[in-house]
């Protein structure tokens, strides 16, 4: 058999290395032969299946197609490339190419041969193709093909949803229908990477449609490939970008927006500039409205598509403005919320009332508008108008978001713009008040540097923030700044002292006090410089500076330098110490004299004698005077010295006036004293003070004859009243009196001897005792005279 | 016997008063001008002294502190006398026995006197 059928033995090995399954059947279907590849391809054994009926290997489904197939070539046709499903042994559907023809021998049929080659893995791949070209076909993303030529292939439903193109219509036809002519160079840069096998992704392009209308969608290319990798042409998958388009738009427009609104204050400048970027993306022509002064809205800008129109439109404004109550803008601005009119009809025009502003809205062209608001502060500003009078841009509420948020940017700064120049206006105010303080501060400064005084400004906490040059200078720095920069450092320099030579309490200064609140504190110091030795005298006084609540902020300090007077003070005081020593012992000598004179007059009963006795008189008067002087003197420089006993004042009141009683004929001094108790004083300082008190009384009350003395028991103290009805002391004088060198007037030009520091020394004793001294007085009724001591307590 | 009483003063006129106060009332009176005493009182031997805080040349409270550290003279009484504000204080800082204030009154001077020459008479007694 193989003989006759392949009769040379070199063919028969070269069929069993075919990858092609060569088969032959005899006229009942039984196989007769089969190549080597059956095996490989099928799995099945081949001796096992030689005298079986073919069909036994046909896929059920196949089974009438083989049947009619053998039959067909049984009565004499050859068949070619059949596919036909057989059965492989692991159970799989295998698709077979079959080629069959009969076999003849002399002229009859005796069987069949044939070729089978197995296409089951190529017809996979079919079928995914066809899957796929099913998948492209419904899908939502337009997907289409082009050839090299640009001649479109496939066009997919969603492709022809999106462009408005029908498959049918377009397939063959140039893609360059859909390609904008400003796009010509993308296109051929776009073509190039394609011919060169490379793809291009998310690629944004605007197309056209077949109704003209463009449409951005963002693209997918990738090259096509034949069989043998050659670049046949490209397949686009098309992605609707209007959305995304509008938004980038939108976010074009608004980051512009807020570029040109933050570029100025000049917000009616940056308002122009801003209707201008609504020309042409957004609008055909647009404008800006503001509230005025009064209230109402004035266009401050407008745009338009066509430059010619824009002086048309701003014509407009003049002769319908917005000054009818009802206009759109009007209403939005009242209103704060924003208004839309998305379609304006030719029906809508034709239905406004108001014959001039129809025929307006009918030149105009309106086909949509949007009004927005300009809001600050939930407030509006004004408001930005959009129109379209294009047919193809209706606004929509996507659109107004976008005009909203423009609408918030611009009035934010126009109030930002506000806020500026209010804030610009109050700086200017400032820095003329600023100039002003500036200028009155230099001339302050010019006199504070210029004044001898010390003066420094401590502020609330105590810190040294001012000082001028003479406070530097007295408190011993180069400089104020160095005083400023270290305020401690005088402490070190110098040794502080007060007057009664005791150290300083620095806590207590003048200027810590005055924080305290106390009334116009001041000091005098004397500060010794520990290198030289050298002291000098300070006064300091302090007064605070007070806020508006009246609070302290600050405190200035005035350093006095006192320096030289306390020298004066110190010669004078030596001056009056010398002088009246220096007066005391010709007294004391005359004194002895007149002694003697005294007692020779006595013995020899000389009239002279009552001379005598008056010079004596007035030489004790004399002694008083320079004791008077001395008292002065040492109370100046704080060496008035006491000496502190316990006795009895009753009895010393009593003493004293014994004793001036005997000097005076014309006076009756009346004392009314009860009182037991005992003071702690000074005796002899105290019975100054009264002698000082009883020889005013005589002397200012020189045409009566009463004088009264009083002691009272007033518990923790005794009071002392001396009593005179004499020429009394004038309201305004009764502090003065007890100053220094003060003497009271009469107005009868009647003047009183005296240095007129008796009092003043009484006071200065009065007080060490810490006691009160004051005088009770009617002009021309007389004076009392009073003072207090505390009464002592006796200690255990 | 007569008290004898040393008057130290620079000041003539005061010497003089004093001595004629004093001899008046029956003291016998020595003077000096100034503070060199010391000799002077080796030979006078005065019951009392009178003296002057400030003397030209010495200080009357160094010669007190002199006199009453020695112990042959510090039995002397000492009245210190000064036209000096402060004096009293010093004046018994210095060991003097009294003080008096010039200008004094002549009765203080007198009844000072006749106080300490008569102490000085009954310690001169005991011993």
């Amino acid at each position: 058999m193989e003989s006759s059928i392949l009769p040379e033995k070199k063919y028969l090995s070269l069929i069993n290395l075919a990858p092609d399954v060569f088969f032959s059947l005899n006229t009942n279907g039984e196989l007769r032969s089969l190549s080597s590849s059956f095996e490989r391809i099928t799995g099945w054994k081949r001796k096992d299946w030689i005298g079986v009926s073919f069909s036994k290997l046909i896929y059920k489904k196949d089974l009438p197609l083989a049947r009619d197939l053998f039959k067909q070539v049984l009565s004499g046709k050859n068949v070619k490339s059949c596919e036909v499903k057989i059965m492989s042994r692991d159970g799989n559907v295998l698709v077979g190419d079959f080629t069959l023809m009969p076999e003849k021998t002399n002229g009859h049929i005796v069987g069949i041969v044939g070729i089978s080659r197995d296409i089951t893995k190529w017809k996979e791949r079919s079928n995914l193709y066809k899957h796929y070209a099913n998948l492209v076909e419904s899908s939502d993303g337009p997907i289409y093909s082009r050839d090299l030529n640009g001649n479109i292939i496939t066009w997919n439903k969603a492709s022809e949803k999106l462009f408005g193109y029908k498959a049918k219509d377009i397939i063959g036809k140039n893609v360059s229908a859909l390609l904008p002519r400003e796009i010509k160079n993308e296109v051929q840069e776009l073509n190039r990477r394609i011919k060169n096998g490379r793809s291009v992704e998310d690629l944004e392009l605007v197309l056209i449609k077949k109704n003209k209308s463009r449409i951005p969608i963002i693209a997918k290319i990738s090259p096509i490939k034949d069989k043998k990798k050659r670049i046949v042409g490209a397949v686009v998958f098309a992605r609707d970008n209007t959305e995304r388009a509008r938004e980038e738009k939108a976010e074009k427009l608004l980051a512009k927006a807020t570029k040109v609104l933050s570029s100025s204050f000049e917000y009616e400048k940056t308002l122009k500039t801003l209707v201008k970027l609504l020309i042409p993306d957004w609008a055909d022509w647009g404008a800006v409205h503001v509230v005025g002064k009064e209230g109402k809205a004035v266009r401050i800008a407008v745009a338009h598509r066509d430059p010619k129109k824009v002086k048309w439109a701003e014509n407009l404004e003049k002769k319908y403005g917005t000054k009818d109550r009802n206009s759109g803008v009007a209403q939005v601005i009242e209103s704060g919320h924003a208004g839309i009119w998305p379609e304006i009809t030719e029906e809508l025009l034709r239905s406004i009332p108001d014959e001039k502003q129809r025929k307006l809205a009918i030149r105009l062209h309106l086909k949509s508008i949007m009004i927005v608001p300009l809001v600050a502060s939930k407030r509006a500003l004004g408001a930005i108008t959009f129109v379209s009078s294009d047919e193809s841009r209706k606004y929509r509420k996507k659109d107004l978001k976008v005009a909203e948020e423009l609408g918030r940017r611009a009035g934010q700064a126009i109030e930002n713009a506000r806020l500026y120049y209010e804030a610009e206006k109050e700086l200017k105010k400032r820095k003329r008040i600023g100039r002003a303080l500036r200028q009155s501060r230099d001339e302050l400064e010019i006199i504070l540097k210029n004044v001898a005084d010390g003066i420094t400004v401590q502020d609330a906490r105590g810190q040294l923030v001012y000082a001028n040059d003479a406070a530097a200078q007295v408190s011993g720095y180069s400089s104020r700044e160095e005083m400023i920069r270290n305020p401690s450092k005088s402490l070190s320099t110098f040794e502080c002292e007060t007057e009664n030579g005791e150290q300083v309490d620095f806590a207590n200064l003048p200027g810590r006090r005055a924080l305290k609140g106390e009334i116009d504190p001041q000091m005098i110091m004397s500060y010794i410089n520990k290198d030289t030795k050298e002291r000098r005298w300070a006064q300091i006084k302090a007064r605070p500076i007070r806020d508006e609540d009246g609070r302290i902020k600050a405190v200035v300090n005035i350093i006095n330098d006192i320096t030289e007077r306390k020298e004066l003070e110190r010669k004078k005081d030596d001056f009056i110490s010398i002088a009246s020593h220096e007066l005391k012992t010709p007294v004391t000598s005359i004194k002895g004299y007149l002694h003697l004179l005294m007692s020779y007059a006595e013995k020899h009963n000389d009239p002279t004698l009552s001379h005598i006795q008056k010079i004596d008189n007035q030489l004790n008067k004399l002694t008083e005077l320079i004791h008077d002087l001395l008292d002065l003197s040492r109370l100046q420089s704080g060496k008035l010295l006491y000496s502190m006993e316990e006795f009895s004042i009753s009895n010393l009141i009593q003493e004293v006036v014994d004793d001036l009683q005997k000097t005076t004929n014309h006076h009756a001094i009346e004392v009314k004293n009860g009182v037991k108790r005992k003071v702690m004083a000074d005796k002899d300082r105290i019975s100054q003070v009264l002698i000082n008190f009883l020889t005013n009384a005589i002397k200012y009350s020189p045409d009566r004859k009463h004088i009264k003395v009083l002691l009272e028991d007033k518990g923790e103290v005794v009071q002392v009243s001396v009593q005179d009805f004499g020429i009394g002391i004038h309201e305004d004088e009764k502090e003065k009196i007890f100053d220094r060198f003060y003497r009271v007037n009469d107005k009868s030009d009647k003047t009183f001897p005296g240095l007129g520091i008796g009092l003043y020394i009484s006071r200065e004793i009065i007080m060490r005792h810490e006691g009160k001294i004051w005088v009770e007085s009617t002009k021309g009724k007389g004076s009392v005279f009073k003072f207090t001591l505390p009464v002592a307590h006796k200690t255990i | 016997m007569k008290k004898k009483i040393l008057v130290v003063d620079d000041d003539e006129a005061i010497v003089e008063v004093i001595q004629l106060i004093l001899e008046d009332q029956g003291y016998a009176v020595v003077t000096s001008d100034n503070g060199d005493i010391f000799d002077l009182l080796e030979k006078e031997r005065p019951d009392l002294i009178l003296l002057d805080v400030l003397l030209s040349g010495h200080d009357g409270r160094e010669i007190a502190r002199l006199l009453k550290k020695d112990v042959t003279k510090k039995h002397i009484p000492i009245l210190m006398i000064s036209a000096h504000p402060t004096a009293a204080a010093t004046a018994s800082d210095s060991g003097a026995d009294a003080f008096l204030s010039k200008p004094f009154e002549i009765k203080d001077l007198l009844s000072l006197v006749s106080k300490y020459t008569k102490k000085n008479a009954r310690i001169t007694c005991i011993s």
